[in-house]
C-alpha cells in the first residue's frame, strides 16, 4: 500500500511531465487496491443477480439439458465471478486480509438492494435491520483501515 | 443437529477460511515468494475452497438453507483469528467491533 500511495503522490506532485507519466498514474489509480476491492465486491453482487435471472428464466430442470449450456445470463454471471476473483486477488496484494474480508461484507447490502431493484424481491424489516448492522460493522472496519493507512 | 454435523459445518467454514489465508499468502509481497511458491499457494487455496464447497453441498442436502446459512457468519470470526495468528495482521478494537456487528447482521439477514 505504501508503495502505491507514494508513487501516486509523487506523480501528482510532478504533475505529469509526459504523456507516458499521465498514463502511468491513471493506471496506478485503476489498480489502486481499494478500488479493485470495490470492483470485486460489485462484480460478486452483479454475478449473484445475473445467476438468479438466469436460473429463473433460462434454466431447465435436469441440469444436463443442452440449452442450459448456452444460457446467456448464467455465462455472464460466471464471467462476473471470474472477474471478481481476479480483482480480489489483486486487492489482497496490499490490503490486510481481515480488512478486505470485512469490507467485502458490503456485498450483503448490495445484493439486498440489487435484488430489490432488479428482481423485485421484498425486503422484510428484520432484513433491513441486518443490512443496517452489516453497514455499521463495515463502517467500523473501514474506519480502522483508514487509521492503519494513515500510520503507514 | 448433532455434534457431528456441527463439526462438519465448522470444517466447511474453516476450509474456506484456509483458502483465503492461502490466497493472501500467495499475493503478499513480504513473503519472498517465487513463482512456483505462489502457484502452490493459489492451488492450495483453490483446493481448500473446493473441499469446503462440497462439504457445504453435502450439508445442504440434509438441512434447510435458512437454517444453515447463519453459520456462514462464523467465517468472519474464524478468519479474524486466523489472520491474527497465522498472518500476524494487526487487530484493533474497531475491527473486532466491526466483525461482531457484521456477524450479527448476517445472522439477521439469513434468519429473515
Amino acid at each position: 500500500m505504501l508503495k502505491v500511495t507514494k508513487k501516486q503522490t509523487e506523480s501528482d506532485n510532478f504533475l505529469a511531465q509526459s504523456a507516458d507519466e499521465i498514463k502511468e498514474s491513471r493506471k496506478s489509480r485503476f489498480f489502486h487496491p481499494y478500488l479493485q476491492l470495490f470492483i470485486s465486491v460489485v462484480l460478486t453482487a452483479v454475478s449473484q443477480i445475473l445467476l438468479k435471472i438466469g436460473v429463473d428464466t433460462q434454466f431447465v430442470s435436469p441440469w444436463y439439458t443442452t440449452s442450459n449450456f448456452f444460457a446467456f445470463w448464467i455465462w455472464l454471471g460466471i464471467l462476473a465471478i471470474i472477474g471478481s476473483l481476479f480483482s480480489w486477488l489483486f486487492a489482497l496484494k496490499s490490503v490486510p486480509l481481515i480488512i478486505a474480508f470485512n469490507l467485502a461484507a458490503t456485498n450483503y447490502i448490495m445484493v439486498a438492494i440489487g435484488s430489490w431493484l432488479f428482481l423485485g424481491e421484498a425486503i422484510s424489516s428484520q432484513r433491513w435491520i441486518g443490512i443496517f448492522l452489516v453497514a455499521l460493522g463495515v463502517f467500523f472496519v473501514g474506519r480502522s483501515a483508514a487509521r492503519v493507512e494513515e500510520k503507514l | 443437529m448433532t455434534l457431528f454435523f456441527f463439526c462438519l459445518v465448522v470444517f466447511s467454514v474453516a476450509c474456506s477460511v484456509t483458502g483465503q489465508i492461502f490466497f493472501k499468502h500467495a499475493m503478499s509481497d513480504q513473503s519472498m515468494s517465487t513463482r512456483t511458491r505462489r502457484r502452490l499457494d493459489l492451488a492450495g487455496g483453490v483446493l481448500a475452497m473446493t473441499v469446503g464447497f462440497f462439504t457445504w453441498l453435502a450439508l445442504l442436502r440434509r438441512f434447510d438453507l435458512s437454517y444453515l446459512y447463519p453459520f456462514e457468519g462464523l467465517d468472519r470470526v474464524l478468519l479474524a483469528f486466523a489472520a491474527w495468528l497465522i498472518l500476524k495482521e494487526k487487530m484493533t478494537r474497531d475491527i473486532w467491533v466491526g466483525v461482531i456487528l457484521i456477524c450479527i447482521g448476517t445472522a439477521f439477514v439469513a434468519g429473515s
